[in-house]
């Protein structure tokens, strides 16, 4: 239900935001938006998933000593001969 | 127990169906009835909680249903549904006050929706079979889509409708191909048989998708974000509070008791995509908030950004990161209604708009909402003494442990909400009063007491976490280790 209140509308705000509102009806690809686009939708997310499939339960920080390695998998402790 | 709190709103709606809406006497009476049906259902979740027993994770007052031979049903809490079921009948009091006095046509129909919406929402959280869970996790959509249409604002109203059921429903039929997979390989569709069950990896890869497609639409996640903002943007404020309160919460139940219970190699394997997805969303959506100029498109694309908080607590195998999750979809489930009783019900009440740039100096004629206001935003945005604070900072806490980066990723989102959550309180309330606007009066008792309802669990709970999480802490340590 609309509210009951008072507002004087400014043409120009309401130009704006029918712009903005329906800026995705004038979409189409450029130079510019192909990039955008291919950052937006394959480069960052593929970056983020590199990181998160390199760096799942690599490190743990739980219970750590001094000059202990993060690394969840203890590296092997060196021989001593 | 639990069959009152499914039966009592349906006799509520059933007394208010014959109610003639000819005469303001009988529209209070109408009101009057479906606020006290709601307010009895509250009172006898809280003496479930009362009554539960902590110290077992266990399914509770489970009662079953097999009068009918062809309809036969369990149902039951366990300490994660409880605070669920808490919050539905806690907030659909608050959904219906929130539109008392500002609808004015088909009243009957609109409170009788409302209490079969709160049957339909407690029993997604207290069944015990998956078949019934996909049930009625389907069969709000009918009717917030009446809501949306028929009492919503807009032009676009019918399109943020379709949206929001075309999305949620074309996610679900993959959620019903994977149950009747697992019906076929389990023989059964209930909770306890399919935990029992050995389900392959393979197997487990295939369903998860599935699963998670459907809630990852319910949710939202990125990409599936695009029905979210359209329908708390034209729905009426009651509905846009059950959505953010307690229907978002479908899909967080539904990874904890799905996903993390019958499917963990798959969750374990999958955790990489859906860190990835997370992270996609919470700064995607919080970069998106920043940049509304609607306010409620702004709380509704801030309620994204917390939600994806809560996936990568989930899926982040640990204790502390389960009940933050828990924790933080529970503080959400109070904040972002206040924020939308907030600008869409008292701003939007007096103004007519929503739009962000015709409202300036706010504090001038209203003061005490805009330190309501200031309360609610620091909460969004998870000040220490909130609920949001601990919900986000376990969720991060035990990301952590599982990828220190990507927890540190998701520690952005703080600084976004600030971003964002900052922007719209300060542009709205300060700075010299907007000529397009006249004076208001501040809010009222009812308006306050609404807000103060949800301010108190949110500060009370956020300082004394122990009263969700002594609930919590068996059956989540049951579902990682089990």
């Amino acid at each position: 239900m609309a509210g009951h209140g008072y507002t004087k509308l400014d043409p120009a705000v309401e130009r704006w935001n029918a712009m903005r509102e329906n800026a995705y009806k004038h979409f189409r690809f450029t130079s510019r938006t192909a990039w955008q686009s291919f950052a937006g939708l394959i480069l960052f997310p593929g970056a983020i998933y590199w990181l998160s499939s390199n760096q799942d339960t690599k490190w743990s920080w739980s219970g750590k000593l001094k000059n202990e390695s993060l690394a969840r998998i203890s590296p092997p402790a060196e021989s001593s001969d | 127990m639990i069959q009152l709190l499914l039966i009592i709103p349906i006799i509520g709606s059933l007394l208010i169906l014959p109610i003639q809406e000819n005469s303001i006497k009988n529209e209070n009476k109408m009101k009057t009835i479906a606020l006290s049906t709601s307010l009895i259902n509250l009172l006898i979740s809280i003496l479930l909680w009362v009554a539960f027993d902590t110290s077992t994770s266990e399914y509770q007052f489970i009662y079953e249903f097999n009068k009918l031979s062809f309809c036969h049903f369990n149902v039951g809490i366990d300490g994660i549904s409880l605070y669920y079921v808490l919050l539905t009948t806690f907030i659909t009091p608050i959904a219906i006050l929130s539109n008392y006095k500002n609808i004015y046509k088909n009243i009957k129909y609109f409170l009788i929706s409302f209490l079969i919406l709160e049957t339909l929402q407690i029993a997604v959280f207290v069944v015990l079979d998956l078949f019934l869970f996909y049930i009625f996790f389907e069969s709000v959509l009918p009717v917030l889509f009446i809501i949306i249409v028929v009492y919503g604002s807009g032009e676009n109203r019918i399109r943020s409708a379709l949206l929001f059921f075309l999305y949620t429903l074309a996610g679900s039929l993959f959620m019903l191909l994977a149950i009747l997979h697992i019906y076929s390989n389990v023989g059964s569709t209930d909770f306890q048989l399919i935990s029992l069950s050995e389900i392959s990896l393979q197997s487990q890869k295939i369903l998860w998708l599935a699963f998670f497609l459907a809630f990852a639409v319910k949710t939202p996640l990125w990409p599936l974000t695009g029905w979210l903002y359209r329908a708390h943007a034209d729905s009426p404020l009651a509905g846009s509070i059950l959505l953010a309160g307690t229907i978002l919460k479908f899909a967080t139940y539904g990874y904890l008791r799905v996903l993390i219970n019958f499917l963990p190699d798959a969750s374990n394997y999958f955790g990489p995509l859906v860190q990835t997805i997370a992270i996609v969303t919470l700064i995607y959506s919080s970069l998106a908030t920043i940049i509304q100029q609607d306010t409620k498109s702004l709380i509704a694309y801030s309620s994204i950004a917390h939600m994806s908080v809560v996936i990568l607590g989930i899926f982040s195998n640990t204790i502390q990161g389960i009940e933050g999750a828990i924790l933080l979809s529970l503080a959400h489930g109070f904040v972002s209604p206040a924020l939308f009783i907030c600008v869409g019900g008292v701003i939007y009440e007096r103004t007519g708009t929503r739009i962000i740039q015709y409202i300036r100096g706010l504090v001038t004629y209203m003061p005490v909402f805009t330190i309501l206001f200031f309360i609610f935003t620091l909460c969004n945005t998870g000040i220490p003494l909130s609920l949001n604070f601990l919900g986000e900072q376990l969720s991060l806490i035990g990301i952590w442990e599982k990828s220190p980066i990507i927890s540190a990723l998701g520690a952005t989102g703080i600084v976004l909400s600030a971003c964002y959550s900052v922007y719209l309180y300060n542009r709205i309330s300060y700075g010299v009063y907007s000529p397009h606007l006249k004076p208001y009066i501040d809010i009222t008792r009812q308006e306050f007491n609404l807000l103060i309802a949800l301010l108190i669990p949110t500060i009370v709970l956020g300082i004394l976490p122990n009263v969700i999480l002594y609930s919590i802490h068996l059956p989540v340590s049951t579902l990682l280790y089990y």
